[in-house]
């Protein structure tokens, strides 16, 4: 058997263009991810909102005026405001320098452009501020005429500096990444992709596909022993390549995934079994070529991935949210599951149900293949 | 024309194959058009928080507090024993916060007692969680200042939803500069996916009917006919361009079929159309150039993924340009899908911006030069081997 998988090893490693891709498809991925998502939502942050403001000569003026100078000065700053009429406001508006029109006034009202979609977020912080404003405004106006006496004992309540709703946060790392999933998807992606590893033991036990079968075909040793030997080959190989693929998104990316090793470590493990038998059970459906059916793994593969999120985030927890049995059986998405509850969790039952699920599904694969290949006889080859 | 017609007698052995490829990347491309197409509007509105709530005190204040925030943001209902899939919801994006209302929620509120009174989790990524702590803050802070005037707490709540409610009204002016589509309608997005379908399936299916051509005994037979390597190189790559044609034209079609042009003009749709055609061409030339290094049918998935999937998240194709920080966008303007994008993002009216066809011609070009540069590389790398190979 030992003999049998160091023959493999070695075909394995003659294959040097496969070598190299397998080794570098989680890197160079993993690096264009980390360039795409490294300063994500940069342009989203709320850094200082320029806006124009139109006085409209009312009483509320002179307040108004003395906020949006307290708020437009000092370090933390959210606004730049640039007072000017309305024929001025509405020309910078169209040229994009500034992000919306105050208008003064009881109440105070604001304009935005259409054609800034892409300066939605700072919009709707204006919005907030503008209603926020008008709040204390009218609340202010009716407290006037009901109760004047108590203006002075709001006053003080409103300068008083509360904290009303503190963050606590939920998660086990609240400062990771959400764009870290795409991390996941990705190992999970490579896991998978070792499918193509689990395809070549098939061909190579089908003698009408290569010459290789043909003479392990007549060698005495037992079948079952050698596609075994030959599984564990492959599987053993690909893990260590996708295991440098997975130290280097760790290590060199930085992206949090290295605070449980071990049971990372397992479960990229796991998920090359389920990659390699998925890819021999494949192999083992019918007597086209090889190529048809490497295309056909990845046929299956894709789907798979877009299945656990890796092209559109939200798909996974979708599926989940209203046909969870999808996420339970697809090997994706059980491993970029089992990924996220490692990053994210302390209780790892969950997790410790998607491995044994995966097990089964390697163990379900391997069987079928192996009840496909047991009795093929030849007349001629 | 001999190689032109070798190429389609070799594409008949791939045939199946192509056509499992085109049903699942077809399928993928229109369900990500419906999954994205459905989430946007037209108009401005203040960004909509999703939020869920885990209520303890089950009293009128707290209920008010969430009728309150339902008018304005989505209000997602769990079971609130289940911090597992609100963990899970809020990671992946469904909601964005999660208010925690304490037990005596409104004891405090009666007493007065206004600090840290409830607590809350939110995505630190996210503006959008910076506008709700400021919708909450605005409504204790209303209702702190009736308890100030002396209401008492029912009445101090209703007068609290009233003027927020009032607010509510006075809208937001929304000025149209340039008219734009309104960044909706499903037929940009089905172009949008184009661009990582188009290379994902051009060199999964059609790169191993080009790699075909190097295989040495067939490359032999060729390089021994009368035929200049220029002739040959221009046989191979008039048939892949052709193939590439027929798979345009079903794409094209079947987004009429599946009711994607439904929403848009017909010009809109033939300028679409047009600039997939011009990236089309970008990729059967990128195609010949990968394929030209005779890549195995693993490496080749692997090396689609990377370009296909690498591509698509740096040019906005999966999450949109504008989201994506300067430096990045700097490094996008050296693919070609970012011009096919910026194209598409003007049409589609996803940020906003008019159509402006002098723009839409300029990104045209650049793709354009791409397809020269490649098409350049592809014929250097084939004349020298045909140059190689009649050494032999």
């Amino acid at each position: 058997m030992l003999r049998i998988m160091l023959f493999t090893w070695k075909r394995l490693f003659r294959d040097k263009t496969n070598t190299f891709w397998i080794l570098l498809f989680p890197i160079v991925l993993g690096s264009l991810f980390q360039i795409a998502f490294g300063n994500f939502g940069e342009s989203e942050n709320m850094s200082v909102i320029p806006v124009a403001c139109v006085m409209e000569q009312t009483e509320s003026d002179e307040t108004f005026t003395k906020i949006l100078k307290q708020l437009s000065s000092g370090e933390d700053a959210f606004l730049r405001v640039t007072e000017c009429t309305d024929t001025q406001a509405r020309k910078m508006l169209s040229k994009k320098e500034v992000v919306g029109i105050l208008y003064s006034g009881n109440p105070v009202r604001l304009s935005v452009s259409e054609n800034m979609k892409t300066q939605k977020i700072q919009q709707s912080i204006l919005k907030t501020f503008v209603d926020r404003y008008n709040m204390q405004q009218a609340v202010f106006y009716e407290t006037m005429q009901n109760a004047p006496q108590k203006l002075n004992d709001m006053m003080q309540t409103l300068q008083q500096d509360i904290s009303y709703n503190p963050d606590v946060s939920l998660s086990r790392h609240p400062e990771q990444s959400p764009f870290t999933q795409y991390f996941f998807n990705l190992l999970a992606m490579a896991c998978l992709f070792t499918s193509v590893g689990g395809i070549l033991v098939a061909c190579h036990n089908q003698p009408n596909l290569s010459d290789l079968a043909k003479r392990v075909a007549i060698a005495p040793t037992h079948k079952p022993i050698a596609i075994i030997a030959e599984l564990l080959a492959v599987t053993i190989y690909e893990f260590i390549l996708n295991s440098i693929g997975f130290l280097y998104v760790s290590f060199v990316l930085r992206i949090q995934l290295a605070d449980r090793m071990p049971l990372t470590l397992l479960t990229m493990f796991v998920g090359c079994c389920v990659g390699v038998s998925l890819g021999f059970f494949i192999g083992c459906f019918g007597h086209g070529e090889q190529s048809a059916k490497q295309g056909t793994v990845f046929a299956v593969t894709m789907p798979l991935c877009f299945l656990s999120g890796l092209m559109i985030a939200e798909v996974g927890i979708m599926i989940e949210n209203h046909a969870p049995i999808i996420n339970r059986i697809n090997p994706a998405m059980l491993l970029t599951d089992s990924f996220y509850r490692l990053s994210q969790y302390d209780n790892l039952n969950r997790y410790y149900t998607n491995m044994v699920t995966l097990i089964g599904l390697t163990i379900l694969f391997n069987l079928m293949a192996f009840f496909m290949t047991r009795r093929k006889t030849y007349a001629e080859l | 024309m001999q190689n032109f017609k070798t190429f389609f007698q070799i594409s008949k052995k791939y045939i199946k194959t192509c056509v499992i490829y085109f049903v699942i990347f077809l399928i993928l491309m229109i369900a990500m058009t419906h999954l994205t197409a459905t989430e946007k509007t037209s108009k401005f509105t203040a960004d909509t928080v999703d939020f869920t709530v885990i209520d303890k005190d089950h009293t009128q204040a707290s209920q008010a507090l969430i009728d309150y925030l339902s008018k304005k943001h989505h209000f997602v209902s769990f079971d609130s024993e289940d911090m597992d899939s609100i963990k899970d919801n809020m990671y992946f994006q469904m909601i964005q916060y999660v208010i925690m209302i304490p037990e005596g929620y409104e004891e405090q509120l009666k007493d007065g007692k206004y600090e840290d009174i409830i607590t809350h989790s939110m995505r630190t990524d996210s503006a959008a969680g910076y506008f709700f702590n400021q919708d909450i803050d605005s409504y204790f802070q209303a209702l702190s200042l009736y308890h100030t005037a002396g209401t008492s707490l029912e009445n101090a709540l209703n007068q609290t939803e009233e003027v927020l409610t009032e607010i509510q009204k006075n809208k937001v002016e929304v000025l149209t500069f340039e008219k734009s589509n309104n960044g909706t309608n499903p037929s940009g997005y089905y172009f949008q996916y184009f661009a990582y379908i188009l290379i994902a399936f051009m060199l999964e299916s059609m790169a191993p009917i080009l790699s075909a051509f190097q295989k040495r005994d067939l490359a032999a037979r060729i390089s021994c006919s009368s035929m200049r390597p220029r002739q040959r190189s221009i046989g191979i790559g008039s048939g892949a361009i052709a193939f590439s044609v027929i798979l345009w034209v079903l794409i094209v079609f079947a987004g009429l079929i599946t009711g994607q042009y439904r929403m848009d003009t017909p010009q809109t749709i033939l300028y679409m159309a047009g600039n997939s055609f011009i990236y089309l061409l970008v990729i059967v030339t990128l195609t010949l150039c990968v394929a030209s290094f005779h890549l195995g049918g693993h490496s080749l998935s692997l090396v689609s993924n990377v370009i296909g999937l690498g591509s698509s998240f740096l040019c906005g194709v999966f999450v949109p340009l504008w989201l994506l920080s300067d430096n990045v966008t700097q490094i996008a303007r050296f693919l070609p899908t970012y011009w096919y994008i910026k194209n598409n993002n003007m049409l589609a009216g996803f940020n906003g911006e008019a159509f402006v066809l002098g723009n839409y011609l300029q990104n045209i070009g650049l793709q354009l030069l791409f397809a020269v540069t490649f098409l350049t590389v592809y014929f250097v790398i084939h004349i020298r081997r045909q140059l190689k190979l009649s050494d032999i």
